[in-house]
């Protein structure tokens, strides 16, 4: 298990698999999740396959 | 996520997630990033069947902003493909289809060989990029 894929397990289980309503805790998540990504040198698929359902969820929500 | 671990990868789990989703504005935008996906990194490793079955429920939707999300999809799709994306349409209302139609006539198909992507997997070699985007056809991504 990489840092990432790590790190982003850990985030899962914080915003309650993903349920988490307020909207400011999952706008960070969002911004963890992309500052991670754009500095991560290699990034697993694993890594994706977590972050994928989060991000594809909350693609529709507004700003 | 996708320049990391394949754009294939990603819009695989788009359309897994899509098809189980059912707010209008996450099928809108998921419709609308594939097609911008397509657009960037080009018609290499792009999951054809699984795009094209997600654009074919998605043209059927309810709400009028998501048909037209999706048929600008399939229209981005055409563009790579051509005719041949027609034999995979039979699944849509034939109303929706004239629509379709009328958006392919306004549409042309982009030369496989003149074709650049913006985008690349990183990682990817610039020798399999230039296989992988130039001379391309998209059709060779259908399941046997």
């Amino acid at each position: 298990m990489d840092m990432l894929e790590h790190s982003i397990r850990f985030m899962k289980g914080k915003l309650k698999d993903y349920k988490e309503s307020n909207r400011n805790i999952v706008k960070a998540g969002i911004a963890l999740i992309s500052k991670c990504i754009e500095s991560a040198h290699r990034v697993g698929k694993r890594s994706c396959t977590l972050a994928i359902p989060f991000l594809s969820e909350k693609i529709g929500d507004p700003i | 996520m996708a320049e990391h671990a394949s754009p294939a990868f990603v819009i695989k789990g788009m359309v897994k997630h899509g098809s189980s989703a059912k707010s209008p504005k996450v099928l809108e935008e998921l419709a609308l990033h594939i097609g911008v996906f397509l657009k960037e990194f080009g018609p290499a490793g792009f999951p054809l069947q699984e795009v094209i079955d997600f654009g074919v429920t998605g043209c059927g939707h309810a709400n009028k902003k998501v048909r037209d999300t999706f048929i600008q999809m399939v229209t981005t799709i055409y563009e790579f493909v051509g005719e041949p994306i027609k034999e995979f349409l039979k699944g849509v209302k034939s109303s929706t289809l004239k629509v379709i139609e009328d958006s392919f006539s306004k549409t042309e198909v982009i030369d496989a060989k003149q074709f650049q992507s913006k985008r690349q997997v990183i990682g990817e070699e610039e020798e399999s990029k230039g296989a992988a985007s130039g001379g391309f056809n998209l059709l060779d991504n259908l399941p046997r």
